[in-house]
């Protein structure tokens, strides 16, 4: 009988084959082979695995099981959001194929667009609010301090009106106010960023080094990370960036669409010596932010694991990570009891969403206070448009600034008539709201007021039901406001409980009345009334007499052009114990900035009268409310000019 | 006869079974995307009538629709030149003229981005964009003044393509 295997001890007992093969089976050699070669190739596997195991990227683990429940993410697991979080949320039109944009194509569909004149469109360019020449801007990008001066990136379309073509436009200012443009800093000109010269962040080193992260659309329209830093690091204005030799530094991961991976934050420095920085994503549906770490910029490991995801979220564009207090902090700074915000902007309802909570940096982990409003399905920095914000850290008056997209709510055709389309939101300072400890508080920066010019001020004026006053100021279209108002006590008490919450978006407006409210300011109104764009309080009262206060702004009369969003922007708005309802708006031509209770919450709207322009344009004080006075403290500041305008050496 | 050895047997059987899988796999493409517009049965024979349907990849099926758009408005701009050119009244005139406008609106500033948008990943402008042209050909139907007007197969067509075309973005989101 032949030696089934070579070098086999002959033993007269035959211990059984694996399979259970019987003494006496012969002639089967090539089966015990295979099977042999079976179990060395699984003993080798099984060795492979243990030893990659040491560190598994995000990719590999997230196969695991612990995050299962991300994959499936889906529609249904968008959690209900409860009430009394300070949230509102945009129309879910999107999934439905239909952008929150497009409501008013049913709105008005079937009516003709709006005859726009030279001066109709001309008026709309603001006074004071960052914006080229013309053509097209989108986010923020990159902005920074830097030996004296705020830089500011833009997203830019050099040659139309409308997105594409991306390129980095570019901007310097000593007070975030008055910019001088300067030539385009970074343009598609290399494989991996020639469809496209995407958004990123700057880290300011602490040897003073610059480096600029940013996405690239490759010439295979793939999404990639690359490094770019000044050429000249003497030059305040920071003219020249060169792109590094080495680019890109990072390809998407395995486990995500090569078209869904942008948008690097801002770096910050960890306790273990190394820089890292988040960057979003989304897996199936659920969004998600990886972290990179690095020594150099150049060479990057994926840390394991998630630094958070959210079922259902979709993509993340423009995530943020940076701690907060009740003052301004450095992006590095870490420690116990250290907040950090985690904030992305929503692909799919184009909202920037943030959330508080807590950040692990061994665990590479960030847990949010309240997981029943966390990032995506919570509040929002801004309840009209504001879409991929980015905040910086300013050494200069140690405070964190946060920058934010303003989009056109007019037709894209009238965007193309009038040759240039969005702006950014005035830059605002941000801080934790330590009163409630659960939201941010934005406010202007400071550097506005230098702006303001003569004022007039209107001292407790009680203002009856059904009233609507006109405040005599001059020119009503670049106006700085600052108001507080006080609901009549006893009317409050009078009233009896409502049934029903408010919601801005469906409570039909300043012209819907209720007990306690609407009352406010009409701001962008003519003599007539024909226009107005209503900013106003709306208080309800509740189960057990607690009063629920919102805060909203009614563009559904805004103009009479019909080829415009017509929406009730807002939102339900925390009032603490003692505090009377204060309001802060901002008007500068075709954007009114709105910010409620010292910016809790915020709304920002685009606005297109037709009449109530130039000189014909009014502010008034009203209150549609049945049942209560009001009374109401005002001061409104003519604002200037910030002259932004293309750098000029002499 | 020398008997076909069963592994070739088994293989051929296999190929054929994958060739006649495949057409069907990306029908499926288009009747599952289609789905979720509103308007299906006019995506579907839209989309069935371009060789590039066959295509595997969602974004495609919005490029063709979007080049639907723009081969539709550059026809519709045509037909109105050569409806302008036959001396209408005034008030046809004006609705031509302003259509006119619109049309050569949607082939240059909306095109553009749309395709740009698909093709690059970020998906949002299509669906912007694609519903900026659909709203331009309602408003062009709409300044007949609620007759029918002379193009308006034209201004039904880029609209029902545009809204096509947007749906299929958003779904990407």
């Amino acid at each position: 009988m032949a030696e089934p295997y070579p070098g086999r001890q002959e033993d007269p007992e035959y211990a059984p084959l694996a399979g259970g093969a019987e003494p006496g089976e012969r002639h089967r050699p090539a089966k015990a082979i295979f099977l042999a070669g079976l179990a060395v190739l699984l003993v080798v596997g099984v060795t492979i695995g243990f030893a990659t195991h040491e560190s598994p990227d995000s990719c590999t683990e997230l196969n695991s099981s612990r995050l299962a429940p991300f994959r499936e993410g889906g529609e249904g697991l968008r959690r209900p959001v409860p009430s009394e979080a300070v949230v509102e949320l945009a129309p879910r039109g999107v999934k439905e194929g239909v952008s929150a944009k497009s409501n008013r194509i049913f709105a008005g569909a079937g009516v003709r667009g709006f005859p726009w004149n030279n001066s109709m469109l001309s008026w709309q360019r603001t006074a004071f609010h960052f914006q080229p020449e013309k053509n097209w801007m989108n986010d923020p990008n990159g902005p920074m301090y830097y030996k004296g001066w705020y830089h500011f990136f833009y997203q830019y379309n050099p040659g139309a009106a409308v997105w594409g073509n991306i390129v980095w436009g570019h901007a310097v200012s000593e007070d975030l106010i008055h910019w001088l443009h300067l030539p385009l800093a970074m343009v598609a000109d290399q494989w991996y960023d020639i469809n496209g010269v995407w958004s990123g962040s700057a880290t300011v080193l602490p040897n003073g080094r610059v480096v600029m992260l940013y996405t690239g659309s490759s010439n295979e329209s793939m999404q990639l990370q690359n490094l770019a830093y000044p050429a000249n690091l003497s030059d305040p204005f920071l003219l020249d960036w060169v792109k590094h030799p080495g680019n890109p530094v990072l390809a998407p991961p395995p486990c995500v669409d090569k078209q869904d991976f942008r948008d690097p934050t801002t770096a910050w420095y960890t306790s273990g010596g190394k820089w890292r920085f988040a960057i979003g994503s989304k897996i199936n549906n659920t969004g998600v932010s990886f972290v990179y770490e690095t020594d150099d910029f150049e060479n990057y490991q994926l840390l394991p694991g998630l630094l958070h995801a959210v079922p259902g979220t979709g993509m993340w564009e423009c995530v943020d990570f940076f701690p907060v207090s009740d003052d301004g902090l450095d992006t590095s700074v870490n420690g116990p009891g250290v907040k950090h915000v985690m904030k992305m902007s929503l692909d799919e309802d184009r909202n920037d969403y943030y959330a508080i909570g807590t950040y692990d940096e061994e665990a590479n982990t960030w847990v949010p206070d309240k997981p029943e409003i966390d990032v995506g399905i919570g509040i929002r920095y801004d309840y009209g448009l504001f879409y991929a914000s980015k905040t910086f850290y300013d050494q200069n008056k140690r405070r964190r600034i946060l920058w934010g997209w303003i989009t056109e709510s007019d037709s894209e055709a009238a965007d193309v008539l009038k040759g240039w389309a969005s702006l950014q939101g005035i830059p605002r300072t941000v801080v934790l709201d330590t009163k409630t400890g659960s939201n941010l508080l934005q406010w202007p920066v400071e550097e506005v007021e230098s702006l303001r010019l003569s004022s007039k001020e209107f001292d407790r004026v009680v203002v009856k039901p059904g009233t609507v006053a006109p405040l005599h100021v001059g020119t009503a279209t670049q106006m700085d406001i600052v108001a507080e108002f006080e609901l009549d006590k006893q009317a409050i008490e009078a009233t009896p409980e409502a049934d029903a919450e408010y919601v801005c978006s469906t409570g039909g407006g300043a012209s819907r009345r209720g007990a306690l409210g609407p009352f406010g300011l009409l701001v962008l109104a003519d003599d007539d009334l024909s226009e107005q764009t209503p900013v106003y309080f709306y208080v309800v009262k509740g189960s057990n007499g607690t009063l629920q206060t919102s805060i909203c702004t009614d563009q559904s009369r805004s103009s009479v052009a019909t080829d415009v969003n017509k929406q009730v922007y807002g939102s339900f708005i925390p009032v603490l114990e003692g505090e009377k309802l204060s309001l802060r708006i901002l008007v500068d031509h075709s954007i009114v900035e709105t910010f409620a209770q010292g910016g809790r919450s915020c709304i920002t709207a685009r606005v297109y009268p037709t009449k109530a322009i130039y000189g014909a344009a009014r502010v008034f004080l009203f209150n549609n409310a049945t049942e209560a006075n009001v009374k109401a403290s005002i001061k409104i500041w003519q604002m200037n000019s910030a002259f932004i305008r293309p750098y000029n050496p002499q | 006869m020398k008997k076909t050895p069963m592994p070739f047997t088994l293989l051929s059987f296999a190929q054929l079974l994958l060739i006649a899988a495949l057409p069907s796999a990306s029908a499926d493409l288009i009747d599952d995307t289609c789905k979720k517009t509103p308007y299906p049965d006019f995506c579907v024979t839209a989309l069935r009538s371009d060789p590039r349907g066959s295509t595997t990849d969602t974004p495609t099926l919005g490029l063709i629709m979007v080049d639907f758009v723009d081969k539709n408005a550059k026809s519709t701009g045509t037909k109105i030149d050569d409806l302008l050119g036959k001396s209408p009244d005034p008030g046809t005139r004006q609705a031509l003229t302003s259509c006119q406008e619109s049309y050569g609106i949607i082939s240059s500033s909306m095109v553009p981005p749309s395709k740009e948008s698909l093709t690059k990943g970020d998906y949002k402008f299509a669906v912007q964009y694609m519903n900026a042209a659909a709203d331009s050909a309602s408003k062009c139907e709409a300044g007949f003044g609620g007759s029918k007007s002379p193009i308006y197969d034209s201004n039904i067509y880029e609209r029902n393509a545009a809204t096509v075309a947007s749906a299929i973005a958003s779904s990407l989101l």
